[in-house]
This record gives C-alpha cells, structure tokens and sequence, in this order.
C-alpha cells in the first residue's frame, strides 16, 4: 500500500496473518498493480462480478460518500491520474506539463447489487479512501490481546497507546481509531502548482483547503479516516462538522498554532474542578 | 343429568369467549417496545462515532505511534 505498517503486541503468527492482510490488500486494490482487481474493475466498466472483498470495499467507499454527503467519494480515480498521481508514489515527480482536465465525482455512475457491480460512462474508482482504514481495523481483529496496528500513520488500538502528532504534540488514543489526512507527505508540482491526493470532489482538483494536516478520533480507524479527509476538505467549516458529531479534531495549517476543536479539547484538556 | 351437560357445556363455551373476548389482558406474547433490530442496525451504520482521547501520558519524543 505504499506505506508503513506497525503492529504492536502481536505474536508471531498473528504478525504474520497481519502481514497477508495487507498484501492481499494491496493485491486487491492498488491503482498501480497491472494485475489488481482495481484495475481489471476500472477497465471493465460493468456489468461484471466482483469479489466479495472488493464488493465490501465499495460498500464501505459509498457508505463514506453518503455519510459525509459525498466529501469522501469512490469514484475520483480519474481525478487523482489527472492531477499526475498516476503512478507509484515514489515514481510521481514534478513536470512542467499541466494537470489533466478536471474529474469531478461521479458517484451515480456506480450500481452494486451484492457482488455484480456496474460502472457507467468510463467512471474510474480509488478506494483508497476507504481501504488502508478498512485494513487496520481488520488487522487489529487478527490480534487476540491488546495492542495496535497502524498503517502510514492511521491507527486502532485495543488498549492505551500515546500517539506522537503532526507539528510534535501527543495524545493518549484510550480506544477506537485516531487518523491523519493532509497534503504534507504526498504532493508534486504540474506547470509550477501544487498538486496533493485529496481531491475535491465538487471541482475534481486537489482541495485548496487552509489545513496541512487533520487528524481525527473515531470509534474506528476507518470513522477517523473517514471523518478526517471530509474535514480536510471542508476547510474552515471542518473543526464545527466534526463538533456538530462529537469528533475529536485536531487542524494544522502553515506557520499557525494547531487549531483543535472543542470535542478535542474536551477530551484532551484539564478539566476544572467542580465548585464544592 | 342433561341439563347439567348443558350448563357445563355452556359454561366452557362462555370461558373459553371470554378468554378471547375480554380485553383486560394480553391475548399475544408480550414484546418489548424497542425499536426494530434493523433500524438500529441502520441508525448505527451511519453514525459517525467516536473513539475516546485522553492527555498523553509520554514524552511526545517517546510515543509508542505516530500519525
């Protein structure tokens, strides 16, 4: 998947399952894989009949779409290529040449009916929205004591664990997920303008958001994930979308203090003693 | 000995429609008045819930993750 898993508190074998976890995650849904079902899906268009795994991803994808009233969509593959990540990260440079039109979200070009999927009008689906969340939380099942997995920063634990923030804060994740969405990381330039992967999926460009870095706390790695990017796109209006769900988030922008909002503040804060 | 029959016939008759009949207590297995199961599957599926934080403990430079 492009990125560092961690596991904690696991025994050999349940290293090793953890491990065939995310291959077979990878295998499945890499936008890079020639053999990838991902790929075979977005070349196909549809009618076709898709795993059971890839069928529960795009439940998963569009159930993220409709709760975050389409913020974090499925169906931007052709959007994020256009912006020139059309490839493996690590071989994605800058390029005096522009971006590509722009590919706004399509998310009415997907039917699913159980594990027959159709894709219309040349949609292109990334489930990276959902995926690497997806596999922490399925990953944490494979350990039977208490311990964490964390994938590129994206965690969930059973148990306590102190979690080192973007900008060189902490926090205790008591339980569930805690997830960092932001453009810090993955970023490249097209004709000298910045281009990053989280996409808006009104315009189809990379979101011209405030935020480098959000993260969130969520009953799940895959809610935290989730809810991270909808408030990474949502910009000014993200730190009371959260609140207004009684989401924990923490909002870094360039050269300013962390913004936190009041459900993280709440959590993380002193409280006053009660008058006696 | 006939109309004894008779009256006890009638007798059970009468129970057995007011057992039906009278509406003073449940004639069904009671049920709980809960929601059904899959309204509640569903109510829970799309809420965004969260985790729980609480101040670090460790030294930022000595966290056991990173995000």
């Amino acid at each position: 998947m492009g990125c560092e898993v961690v596991v904690a508190g696991a025994t050999g074998d349940e290293l090793s399952r953890v491990r065939r976890l995310f291959e077979e995650r990878d295998r499945v849904f890499s936008r890079f894989r020639a053999d990838s079902e991902l790929r075979r899906v977005n070349a196909t268009g549809g009618p076709m009949v898709v795993s059971a795994l890839f069928a529960r991803a795009l439940e998963q994808g569009l159930w993220a779409s409709e709760i975050t009233g389409g913020l974090v969509d499925p169906t931007l593959g052709a959007a994020i290529e256009a912006a020139g990540y059309d490839r493996d990260f690590a071989a994605v440079a800058s390029s005096p040449e522009p971006a590509g039109p722009a590919q706004p979200a399509r998310p009415e070009a997907v039917s699913l009916l159980g594990r027959v999927l159709l894709l219309r009008g040349g949609v292109k689906l990334d489930l990276n929205g959902v995926v690497k969340a997806a596999a922490v939380d399925d990953g944490l099942q494979l350990l039977a004591g208490p311990g964490f997995v964390s994938a590129g920063g994206d965690l969930a634990t059973r148990g306590e664990v102190d979690v080192a923030l973007p900008g060189g804060a902490a926090v205790r994740l008591v339980s569930g997920g805690l997830a960092t969405s932001g453009r810090t990381k993955r970023r490249w330039l097209r004709a000298g303008y910045g281009q990053h992967h989280l996409i808006d999926p009104a315009t189809g460009r990379p979101s011209t958001t405030p935020w480098e870095e959000v993260t969130v706390c969520g009953a799940s790695c895959l809610v935290a994930d989730v809810a991270a990017k909808a408030a990474f796109l949502l910009g000014d209006d993200g730190p009371s979308w959260l609140d207004e769900r009684g989401l924990p988030g923490r909002f870094v922008a360039a050269g300013r203090r962390p913004h936190l909002n009041l459900s993280w503040r709440a959590s993380v804060e002193p409280r006053e003693p009660a008058c006696t | 000995m006939v109309l004894a029959a008779v009256a006890a016939l009638t007798f059970t008759a009468s129970a057995a429609l007011a057992k039906v009949a009278f509406p003073g207590h449940s004639k069904r297995p009671i049920r709980a008045l809960t929601p059904p199961a899959r309204f509640l599957e569903t109510v829970r599926r799309d809420e965004l819930q969260s985790g729980v934080l609480a101040p670090a403990q460790a030294d930022p430079a000595t966290a056991t993750a990173q995000t």
